[in-house]
């Protein structure tokens, strides 16, 4: 599980750290990356019939929405954007929930993504009898795998079987559409001042690899890893994919020998940047965007 | 205050045991009054006759579980910033000193920076037992800060010391450079972390006040009530510090041991204070600033009165950070709060007072 | 029996030993005025007393008591000091300041009584200061500080007095006035040794004098037969000329005509 781990550097660190808390809190530390992966379950028993749903990321209200349950939200993050909960109450973000306020809504499910972050917050919803269902939602399977879990949980089973497999379907389809193709050497940058690129292990990683693409940045440690200006010439993608706000930087490592002959394109929505059900649609952007023949200038050039 | 005839002249005494209690209690008061609101407003709208009446309301567990452990701990690291801010400014004879200056926050900012760097923390199952609890919510980022602020001022004062004496000026100057250490030590960190450590980083920096259970409220209390007590018992020997290492000596004051006894309060004090709340800034400044302005430097009265003020202050900036949630849709962390509310009110004091002092009237 | 007995100091800092064989005693009711250049160890003496610097060869003896048995409590409570001035006084009063001197008397909280009260404001008005009871002590000029600082000490009810140039910062005036309030306290049967630069206040005042040069005593006695122009020439390496002022006073100045 590469994406449990931070940094190769700290690995060692980490054991040192972890054996050190362990001895002085006198408890074992489990591994956090493995209690993380699955689904689990805080708190008491959520009802059979789940009425009132509170999400603390946007990627899961878009799940609950995707099973045709938007009407059973109460709550949702300060990140949400979608139209069909924008007159909800807000509860605080995903790593500052506020307690309180979800409390007051007296939800009969919380789905939270976990992370240690928030992990004081939302253990303390748990201990004052809120039901919560922590997913995590950062890789393909995960999506999968929380789709059907919060399908449970609602009782919408059927529904939320069916559009895994639409998803399922989809990457099917792209694989097909990709098959027998030259690999494409792709950089995915989400950041260019400082220059941030996908690594091994993140969303945008896996969803390269079904559209037929091989991520140049393959000797990375961490799925967000920042580069050098040297190391993006090294890669030699043959496209650039850029998924910043803001692309200004992007005239100056276009221009750079190695750079200047890939193709720089500008991802247009956002579909790839938050994992959720619709990675559909961001795989079709995706293809489009590494398979297109049209010749695109760098962003922000001329 | 106490005005005595004494043969033709009015001898103003700004320390009296009636005046000391009178100020205390009164400060005591708006602890009271400001721990009560705490309580009583936040977020979302409760009702005081529900939250009573049925322990099982909703109203009930935003009361008791949320509201008061999170009031008593603003009141806890309120009164722990002030009071040990107000003795180490007497102690390195600095007004510019703060609770952090000894190299307690870049210890407590590098522990717990690695902490959350490496991991440590999960989501996991609450454990069963309270006492249990308690550590496993200690074991993570507050447990490193703790561990962390501790051993920097053990090195800083292992560093401070000049031909065996520790003297101010060179503990200053070593808890300001082991801060500078350790602040660079947390930026390399910080480039090196994905970014959603680097938030977590970044929000611990800043200084929250969490939910604490009743047994972490109970040893913090306990531990700040030792540390500010031994700083109060002593500080009528600080007063004779402030004046000078060889004054105080020669008037009857075992300089190196009383230091150290001070020091080592006030740090385990800061200590404690960090690892519940990360670093609130200000607080430990601005307290006992405005007080010595109003009550003199002795800190026989200073010391008590800041830790109240100081309780006080943190509690209302909380509330204020929780009032403006619906706003914001997210919580202010509060150390932003006491900077901005009290540095503008720190300068008007000062200003009004150098107004003041232009007509004949002692300090 | 003497109040303060010195013999065969050696003390200083550890890389810079800074006096050598020094051996002298103080009765009762003597005042001592210290002479000698910059640097010869004059406030490193003082200092050694007062046990705020250890010795390092020697032997200090106070009220019969080797000076390192005396707590510092029960020392401060027999041995004050008055020193040259303050950095600071953080912003107490003149009363708080001079009420400090009370403190080795009182607990742990330095409560003061009405009597200390009464004690503390007597030695104000004695001094002609009470009227900076109620100032900021960090407003106050260095003369007014130094007055301060000699109430403190006579706070503290002492035997000996040690004092850190009592006359500097101080007008003519102020100077005789000083000198003359610690001679009066000393013939109650109080101590005294004070650093003075002025080889004039010494000889008016001082029953006993202490010449140190270069960390070694040049000499020491009355100063009717220690105070010649030939010490001082020695002590001081400059010439010096002596006037006789009538009423059996005696003035010493540098030759400022060879000088120059």
């Amino acid at each position: 599980m590469p994406r449990a781990d931070p940094i190769a550097k700290f690995r060692t660190l980490r054991s040192g750290l972890r054996l050190a808390a362990s001895l002085l809190a006198m408890v074992p530390i489990r591994d956090g990356a493995s209690a993380l992966d699955a689904p689990i379950y805080l708190g008491p028993k959520p009802p059979a019939n789940v009425r009132r749903v509170v999400t603390l990321a946007p990627s899961l209200s878009e799940t609950v929405i995707a099973l045709g349950a938007a009407d059973r939200l109460v709550g949702v993050s300060r990140f949400d954007e979608f139209p069909e909960v924008s007159k909800l109450p807000r509860v605080g973000g995903f790593l500052d929930p506020s307690v309180e306020a979800v409390l007051a809504l007296k939800p009969d499910l919380v789905l939270v993504q976990p992370s240690p972050g928030n992990r004081q917050p939302v253990e303390k919803m748990a201990q004052l009898g809120t039901p919560i269902l922590a997913l995590r939602m950062q890789s393909v399977a995960e999506i999968l795998g929380g789709v059907r879990e919060v399908g449970r949980a609602l009782g919408l089973s059927d529904r939320a079987e069916s559009v895994a497999q639409s998803i399922e379907r989809s990457r099917a389809a792209i694989r097909a559409r990709s098959a027998g193709d030259k690999k494409v050497r792709v950089l995915f940058v989400y950041g260019l001042e400082p220059l941030v690129v996908a690594g091994p292990g993140s969303f945008a990683d896996e969803l390269m690899r079904d559209a037929g693409a091989v991520n140049a940045a393959q000797n990375v440690s961490s799925p967000y890893q920042t580069y050098s200006a040297e190391s993006a010439i090294r890669s030699r993608p043959e496209v650039v994919i850029v998924a910043a706000d803001d692309s200004s930087g992007a005239e100056k490592l276009s221009r750079l020998p190695g750079l200047n002959q890939a193709r720089w394109v500008k991802l247009q929505s956002k579909d790839l940047l938050h994992p959720g059900p619709s990675l559909s649609r961001g795989l079709e952007e995706l293809f489009d965007l590494i398979h297109s023949t049209s010749l695109q200038h760098p962003p922000g050039s001329r | 205050m106490m005005r005595m005839e004494h043969s033709s002249i009015e001898v103003p005494l700004r320390f009296t045991i009636r005046r000391a209690a009178a100020l205390i209690l009164g400060l005591a008061a708006v602890v009271v009054i400001a721990f009560a609101a705490s309580a009583r407003f936040g977020e979302q709208p409760i009702s005081l006759s529900i939250a009573l009446a049925d322990p099982t309301s909703t109203d009930a567990a935003i009361f008791w579980s949320l509201r008061l452990p999170r009031a008593v701990l603003a009141i806890i690291i309120g009164a722990a910033l002030a009071a040990s801010g107000s003795a180490l400014q007497g102690l390195m004879r600095n007004p510019l000193a703060d609770p952090f200056v000894l190299g307690v926050s870049g210890g407590a900012a590098l522990g717990a920076t690695l902490a959350i760097a490496a991991g440590l923390g999960s989501a996991a199952q609450l454990a069963p037992e309270p006492l249990r609890a308690a550590l496993a919510r200690l074991s993570a980022p507050a447990l490193f800060a703790f561990a962390g602020s501790i051993g920097a001022t053990a090195l800083v004062f292992a560093g401070g010391r000049v031909q065996g004496q520790s003297s101010p000026y060179a503990l200053l100057l070593t808890g300001v450079i082991f801060n500078a250490f350790a602040s660079a030590a947390i930026t390399a960190v910080k480039a090196l972390v994905n970014p959603e450590k680097l938030g977590e980083i970044l929000y611990w920096l800043a200084g929250t006040l969490g939910y604490e259970n009743a047994w972490t409220l109970a040893l913090a209390a306990l531990l700040q009530a030792l540390a500010i007590g031994t700083m109060w018992m002593n500080a009528g020997k600080l007063n004779l510090l402030m004046l000078g290492d060889d004054d105080a000596a020669s008037l009857g004051v075992s300089v190196g041991p009383t230091r150290l006894v001070l020091l080592l309060a006030a740090s385990l004090s800061v200590a404690g204070a960090v690892a519940l709340s990360g670093l609130i800034g200000f607080v430990g400044l601005i307290v006992p600033h405005v007080l010595r302005l109003w009550l003199g430097p002795d800190q026989r009265l200073l010391l008590p009165c800041s830790a109240f003020g100081g309780a006080a202050f943190l509690a209302l900036s909380d509330l204020a950070t929780r009032m403006l949630f619906s706003v914001f849709h997210t919580e202010l962390p509060v150390g932003v709060v006491t900077a901005l509310v009290g540095g503008p009110f720190f300068l008007l004091v000062l200003h009004r007072r150098r107004v003041g002092s232009l007509s004949p009237s002692w300090l | 029996m003497n109040v303060l007995e010195v013999s065969a100091l050696h003390a200083g800092y550890r890389h810079r030993p800074v006096l050598r064989e020094v051996t002298f005693s103080v009765a009762p009711g003597e005042l001592w005025a210290i002479l000698g250049p910059n640097g010869a160890g004059k406030s490193t003496l003082l200092r050694t007393c007062l046990g705020l610097l250890s010795r390092q060869a020697g032997r200090i003896s106070f009220l019969g008591k080797a000076i390192e048995e005396w707590s510092r409590r029960e020392l401060a409570q027999r041995m004050a000091w008055v020193p040259q001035s303050f950095d600071s006084a953080a912003g107490f009063t003149g009363l708080e300041l001079v009420l400090m001197g009370r403190s080795p008397h009182l607990g742990l909280w330095g409560l003061p009584s009405r009597a200390d009260l009464d004690h503390a404001l007597a030695l104000m008005q004695d001094l002609q200061i009470e009227q900076l009871a109620s100032r900021a002590s960090d407003a106050l000029s260095g003369g007014e500080r130094r007055l301060l600082l000699l109430a403190r000490a006579l706070a503290q009810d002492p035997r000996i007095l040690m004092l850190d140039e009592p006359t500097a910062f101080l007008d003519l005036k102020h100077q005789v006035d000083v000198l003359r309030r610690i001679k009066a306290q000393t013939e109650g049967g109080l101590s005294a040794m004070a650093v003075v630069h002025d080889v004039n206040h010494a000889m008016a005042f001082a029953d006993k004098v202490l010449l140190l040069k270069d960390g070694a005593m040049l000499a020491c006695g009355s100063p009717g037969s220690t105070l010649t122009t030939e010490v001082l020439e020695r002590l001081y390496d400059l010439p010096i000329a002596s006037a006789d002022a009538g009423e059996g006073q005696k003035f010493f100045a540098p030759r400022f005509a060879q000088v120059r």
